[in-house]
């Protein structure tokens, strides 16, 4: 279970201070997909960025399984986020210069990991790139480059992806491939996928849909259809 | 995040950017450059010094004068209390100055010395001229032939000890004096002309030559000729400096022309310095003793090993005013590193803030770009050091031969001294990766994955 207890992020000081979160509370199984949807400014990246621990909440606590996030420092949470966590981001952020092998192969290198040509194969062909292992990642098209994010992103097995917008920069039809690509992962895998998205589309295809607004949580609510 | 993957990652980070890391490097390869030439040229000549050293010089022996000057220290610049034993020598700079000299009665005052096995006086002095019959007749000098020397010889052999009658001729006077080759020359007899000293014409004549007419008129009289034989004949020698011209003979028979050149002037077995000899003198404690001894009595003396430390000084000298511009070449180039390493931090602002999302520790990210640094300045010291290497091999032959070294090089490559250049190269391009590590290492990850 992952569960956001009361977080409360405030920016800013004196007479310029911002609420960006407000007593956030939510619980979801491990596992589940969801999205945490909402106008821009409404908190959504804050919690993301909390949830993953790259930020610290003024109050409040982050439960991953038993563990409190932010009660980890310094070396134990970098060692649990390169071994938990994975982000797949708006603008891919791969490296362009460097091949397929070499984006998918550094988180494995961040935490660590051996066997390390055995599992980027595997994740490339579980998106379909094992064919351009060697090739250029600048030489891919968006569609390929967001799967070689999604690959770099499941290739340590994490717990938990956050996923920022991951169709934001693609058209539509590669969008859907994308978003196909991550629920059909996410059921294969078992990890819990978090996607901070605008699109109702995409929303609509989640286990649970958080909708925040000035901060706080106004709508949680599951949906039933998603099959589990 | 391991040695070896930080390593790798950021050799790849460098070659996005080619043009940027070699034009980083080349500023570093400029000081390498220098300093490696530079060192190659200070082995080069610390061991044509040695050389000279081993091939002029008995490490038991000690070189003894009466006037520091001798030995380039001392002050002559001062009025200085007359004594008989002051005669005229030329200065470095062709001047004559008067020093003391030593007389005889100080290598019998040497002599005696516990610890002296022998004093060898040295004498080089200019004869009237060589000739052989039926030949031209050539300036010349002579010296006495220091056994320490190890002169190739090109035909014959040199004798132990040398016979008083027999001399070494110097390969440059073999055509010179109509022999077909150095071979041809030995056995042969050659005549040195000694011009006597005017007190011993005035005692011999009752006059005195007025003009050099007049001493050629005088003949017989005015000069005294020598038989020698030649007994093997030398290849010039760039380690052995003032010998290409010089015939050698033995102390005692170039002891006797200078008699007969100085008779009844100042310069009457009068010495500049001497070569003394110590017993046991490889223990240095015994040539310690005798220099103690020697300054008791007066004398300046410097070892082997000191003359070596002199000139190894002056070759120290001017390789520390050329390593400085090497360094002065290297710290601008430090600058080139900061600013190249502060673009790289800037322009990969989102990467960084990508690998510190997944987990990469501060640590990790600092080190990614020192080994950058590193590698920019291992680049730097290779490309500056092999192109002097490559330049400096090419150039040998030409330099060594316009310096006129003989079968020395001028520029001693050495790979561990190349080494080490390059390590502590590295070292100050780590350096200078400092702080634009530090930026990046110190980079909040949602303000760089924010950055467009």
């Amino acid at each position: 279970m992952i569960t956001v207890k009361n977080i409360e992020k405030t920016y800013g000081k004196k007479d310029n201070v911002c609420k960006a979160l407000c007593n956030v509370s939510f619980s979801i199984p491990e596992g589940s997909t969801v999205a945490i949807v909402g106008k821009s400014g409404s908190g959504k990246s804050t919690l993301m960025h909390i949830m993953s621990g790259l930020d610290h909440p003024d109050s409040g606590a982050v439960m991953i399984g038993d563990q409190e996030l932010h009660k980890l420092k310094g070396r134990k949470m970098d060692k649990f986020r390169s071994t938990e966590m994975s982000f797949i981001f708006q603008a891919f952020f791969v490296e362009a210069n460097q091949t397929c092998y070499q984006n998918v192969s550094l988180p494995l290198e961040i935490a660590e990991e051996g066997q390390r040509k055995m599992r980027i194969e595997d994740a490339l062909e579980q998106v379909g790139l094992k064919d351009k292992i060697d090739a250029k990642a600048g030489n891919l098209s968006g569609g390929q480059k967001q799967r070689l994010a999604i690959a770099r992103a499941i290739v340590n097995k994490p717990k938990l992806i956050f996923a920022d917008e991951p169709t934001g920069n693609l058209d539509s039809t590669t969008g859907e491939m994308i978003i196909k690509l991550l629920f059909k992962l996410n059921r294969q895998n078992k990890n819990t996928l978090i996607v901070v998205t605008h699109d109702n589309e995409l929303a609509d295809r989640c286990q649970y849909r958080i909708t925040l607004k000035d901060g706080k949580v106004v709508h949680f609510a599951e949906n039933k259809k998603v099959s589990k | 995040m391991k040695i070896f993957d930080v390593s790798q990652r950021s050799a790849r980070n460098l070659k996005q950017a080619k043009a940027r890391t070699l034009l980083t490097a080349m500023a570093i390869g400029v000081g390498a450059f220098a300093l490696t030439m530079t060192l190659a040229a200070s082995n080069g000549a610390q061991a044509y010094v040695n050389r000279l050293i081993s091939n002029n010089f008995d490490p038991t022996e000690l070189l003894v004068a009466k006037d520091e000057t001798i030995f380039g220290r001392g002050d002559n610049n001062k009025p200085q209390e007359y004594d008989a034993s002051f005669g005229s020598v030329s200065s470095a700079s062709g001047a004559p100055i008067q020093v003391k000299q030593v007389t005889e009665q100080d290598v019998n005052k040497i002599l005696k010395y516990p610890l002296v096995e022998q004093v060898r006086e040295g004498v080089i002095l200019n004869v009237q001229y060589v000739t052989r019959p039926g030949q031209k007749k050539y300036i010349a000098n002579i010296q006495d032939y220091s056994p320490a020397r190890n002169p190739e010889v090109l035909a014959g052999s040199i004798p132990k000890p040398i016979n008083d009658s027999s001399v070494l001729l110097p390969e440059a006077y073999v055509s010179s004096l109509g022999f077909k080759d150095p071979q041809s020359a030995i056995g042969k007899e050659l005549t040195i002309a000694i011009r006597k000293s005017l007190s011993s014409q005035i005692v011999e004549t009752g006059t005195a030559p007025r003009s050099l007419q007049d001493a050629e008129v005088i003949g017989d009289k005015s000069t005294v000729l020598v038989p020698f034989k030649v007994v093997a004949v030398l290849k010039s020698e760039p380690a052995q400096p003032g010998t290409e011209l010089s015939l050698q003979i033995s102390t005692q028979a170039a002891k006797n022309l200078n008699d007969i050149a100085t008779a009844g002037t100042s310069q009457y077995r009068q010495y500049t310095r001497v070569n003394v000899k110590v017993k046991d003198g490889e223990d240095k404690a015994n040539l310690l003793k005798v220099q103690e001894q020697l300054s008791k009595d007066g004398f300046v003396s410097q070892s082997v090993e000191e003359t070596q430390q002199f000139l190894t000084q002056i070759i120290n000298v001017l390789k520390t005013i050329v390593v400085a511009f090497g360094l002065i070449a290297i710290v601008a180039s430090v600058f080139g590193v900061v600013n190249t390493m502060y673009i790289s931090v800037i322009q990969r602002t989102r990467e960084i803030g990508l690998m510190k999302a997944l987990g990469m520790r501060r640590k990790d990210v600092s080190r990614l770009f020192r080994f950058e640094a590193a590698w920019i300045g291992f680049l730097g010291g290779a490309i500056g050091s092999g192109l002097a290497v490559v330049l400096g091999t090419l150039l040998n032959p030409w330099i060594t031969n316009k310096l006129d070294f003989g079968t020395q090089k001028l520029l001693v490559f050495k790979a561990n001294q190349i080494a080490i250049l390059i390590v502590l190269l590295v070292l100050v391009a780590i350096f200078a990766g400092l702080l634009p590590a530090r930026k990046a290492a110190k980079l909040d990850p949602i303000e760089a994955l924010r950055t467009e």
